[in-house]
């Protein structure tokens, strides 16, 4: 039997698709852009073609994420929060505290011991703190998303981005390299301030240790390194993949699910 | 300021229903006093724009039992501003107080009020009385809207230390002060016995208030939320008079049949949830949503709560006194906090959720510490949703229901319901 999960995002969409061991046979990550809908069919049809199996084959799909609402063939949909809880908690067992900073949202979540939600926090409509700010910052900073994070890691000096609102950090940043200051001292800052801001929405759930940080951010060793720096004494679990976690942990609902119906 | 302006402020109101009015639908008004209420509200809020009447403003909590003895018409901008924002004039509203400086970080009730002032839709007032209880915004708004209009401007200063021994007599002399000054200038004749029946009305109606919210703990709740909590407004603004009486009286009736006969607010109630604060006045969706697809009734919302005792009505001033020293949300932290864990436990709550206002620091002050100190101890979820009470912009539905949907799984997985 076959388990499938999409998490449709705001900038990307994946989907997982697990065997009925939970051995995850394939994934894929599209970019959502303007049509989810599509995105979903895209990304679905990835994941199948790499597992070499067809639509049919899937016994259950859980739909999650903001789009999760127009995949038109999942059999139901669960919030993100439950699926980045599950699928964080299977990774890592010790999971108490999932930190999820994805392309326009972040969030905060806080664990029982089976692995289930009983708190969270979500920033509200700014996408400051968020992957999208990442990416118009890398931008200010003449160099790719995916760069960021390692020339933050030859920062010498401490500075500070105060303002959070993209459009204004975009300004300071700006002001900043004017001032002379180099590009991987403001990397620095910028990881720093996003650290802050998430850690503010997990300090509201009471964060606990272990901590997991999914969400495609998680892949940005600066920001990794910021958060560590700022809860130090803390285990803080970094996926291989954190982008699909939220779709592993769909994908492992589908799975309990069918057993609860079996 | 001849009162003759209050017809073109009315027509200037009327002018801006008849371009720019969008109706919500109100699908969960299905009780005849939730009728008889609006009735009621509407039929005040006319007499406000009437040459004849002697309107005061009142903020929230003044007691309308000493305008109601005076003949003189309550005015609350505040319920106004909630009213206009379910047909979406706030939009318009708004943007004229923005235009005029006010900042949209100010709490938009009183921006509402500070454009529908400069737009003339509000009726002028003859006197405007405010409390400390809670907002000092509209005090302070109330005050320079009094130099505008060149009328009296009152403020009940209610002691943050409630329990002290000069509390009650401090309180009263105010109001009675303030109810001479008012009689005086407004050529009323100050008539005790007025005051004693208005105190009579008030305990009647409150005492089937009382009853009403203990209804509410009947399983399955016989009211839904979404209909529910207007009734706070009135709660404020219509005590002291036999409308009022009837008003409680009838809904006590239509909730005790439906306990009666078993009947609930939803078919397979799944949880019971507990609403802080106030509620977004221009959506009507989103109690369906939580109520009617998610099966989880709101029984009980703070705002509704009858936290004061019986009024003596051979010592109206005292009673009053004592009426507004007995709320709940003022003074230290611990005393809202002991409501509330009374609320969760008298309702047999499975989940609270506080629509946090933007702009209030007041009432969002404790939501930290009721979720740490009381729902933890009893492992009861906490959804705090961060939105506007009044001005849709910083609203976005589907945000919002994804928070709802992720709290319902939590709700639904403690129950072990599957979904």
């Amino acid at each position: 039997m076959i388990f499938a999960g999409i998490d449709i995002g705001s900038v990307s969409s994946e989907t997982v698709i697990i065997d009925k061991n939970k051995k995850i046979l394939s994934y894929d990550v599209v970019r959502t852009g303007s049509n989810s809908k599509k995105a979903a069919e895209k990304s679905i049809q990835a994941a199948l073609n790499k597992a070499n199996i067809s639509f049919e084959d899937i016994t259950n799909l859980i739909a999650t994420g903001y789009g999760r609402k127009i995949v038109p063939f999942k059999s139901e949909e669960i919030s993100e929060i439950s699926c980045h809880a599950r699928g964080a908690h299977f990774l890592f067992p010790n999971t108490r505290t999932v930190i999820d900073i994805g392309g326009q949202d972040s969030k905060a979540i806080r664990l029982n011991e089976n692995g289930e939600a009983v708190d969270f926090n979500m920033n509200d409509k700014c996408a400051a703190g968020t992957g999208r700010f990442l990416e118009e910052m890398a931008k200010a900073l003449d160099t790719s998303v995916e760069h960021l994070g390692k020339l933050s890691l030859r920062s010498k000096k401490s500075l500070v981005i105060s303002s959070m609102c993209t459009v204004f950090a975009e300004s300071e940043v700006v002001s900043l390299l004017a001032e002379n200051e180099t590009r991987e001292d403001i990397a620095k800052a910028l990881h720093n301030a996003i650290a802050d801001r998430v850690l503010s929405l997990a300090h509201k759930v009471r964060l606990v240790n272990a901590v997991t940080l999914t969400g495609g951010v998680g892949k940005n060793i600066g920001v990794v390194d910021a958060l560590k720096s700022k809860l130090p004494g803390m285990t803080i679990n970094i996926p291989e993949e954190p982008q699909i976690v939220g779709a592993l942990g769909a994908a492992l609902i589908a799975l309990d699910s069918a057993n609860i119906n079996a | 300021m001849d009162k003759s302006i209050r017809r073109l402020e009315f027509e200037n109101l009327w002018g801006l229903l008849k371009q720019k009015r969008e109706k919500q639908s109100s699908s969960f008004y299905t009780l005849k006093a939730t009728k008889m209420r609006s009735s009621l509200l509407g039929k005040l809020f006319r007499r406000a724009y009437q040459k004849d009447s002697v309107v005061a403003w009142r903020s929230s909590f003044v007691p309308s039992e000493i305008l109601f003895a005076l003949d003189i018409i309550p005015f609350a901008p505040e319920g106004v501003i909630a009213m206009f924002a379910n047909s979406h004039l706030t939009d318009e509203i708004l943007r004229v107080a923005e235009d005029h400086g006010c900042s949209r970080d100010t709490c938009s009730f009183l921006r509402g009020i500070e454009g529908s002032v400069i737009n003339d839709y509000m009726p002028m007032p003859d006197f405007l009385i405010a409390t400390s209880l809670y907002c000092h915004g509209s005090a302070q708004v109330f005050k320079s809207l009094s130099k505008k209009y060149n009328k009296d401007f009152f403020y009940i200063d209610v002691p943050f230390h409630y329990e002290r021994p000069y509390a009650v007599d401090y309180v009263a002399k105010q109001l009675e002060d303030m109810m001479k000054k008012i009689a005086e200038k407004s050529n009323r004749k100050f008539d005790i016995d007025k005051l004693k029946q208005a105190i009579i009305y008030s305990n009647q109606a409150s005492d089937y208030f009382a009853k009403v919210n203990k209804l509410r703990m009947h399983k399955p709740s016989p009211m839904l939320g979404g209909e529910a909590i207007d009734y706070a407004v009135m709660l404020a603004h219509t005590f002291g008079i036999p409308e009022m009486v009837d008003i409680c009286k009838t809904l006590y009736e239509e909730l005790k049949e439906r306990v009666d006969k078993g009947i609930g607010a939803v078919e397979e109630e799944k949880h019971r949830i507990l609403w802080r604060q106030l509620r977004p006045y221009y959506t009507n969706t989103l109690f369906d949503y939580i109520e009617r697809t998610h099966k989880a009734v709101i029984v009980f919302e703070e705002a509704n709560c009858v936290y004061w005792k019986e009024m003596d009505p051979e010592q109206p001033f005292k009673s009053l006194a004592k009426k507004l020293l007995s709320n709940y949300g003022f003074g230290q932290v611990q005393r809202w906090l002991d409501f509330t864990n009374s609320f969760v436990i008298d309702y047999s709550i499975d989940g609270v959720i506080e629509f946090a206002h933007w702009g209030c620091r007041y009432l969002s002050a404790s939501t930290q510490i009721v979720k740490d100190k009381i729902l933890q101890s009893k492992n009861i979820p906490i959804l705090v949703i961060d939105g506007d009470c009044i001005d849709r912009r910083d609203y976005s539905d589907g945000q919002v229901k994804t928070r709802i949907d992720a709290f319902i799984e939590i709700l639904n997985r403690k129950k072990g319901y599957k979904k």
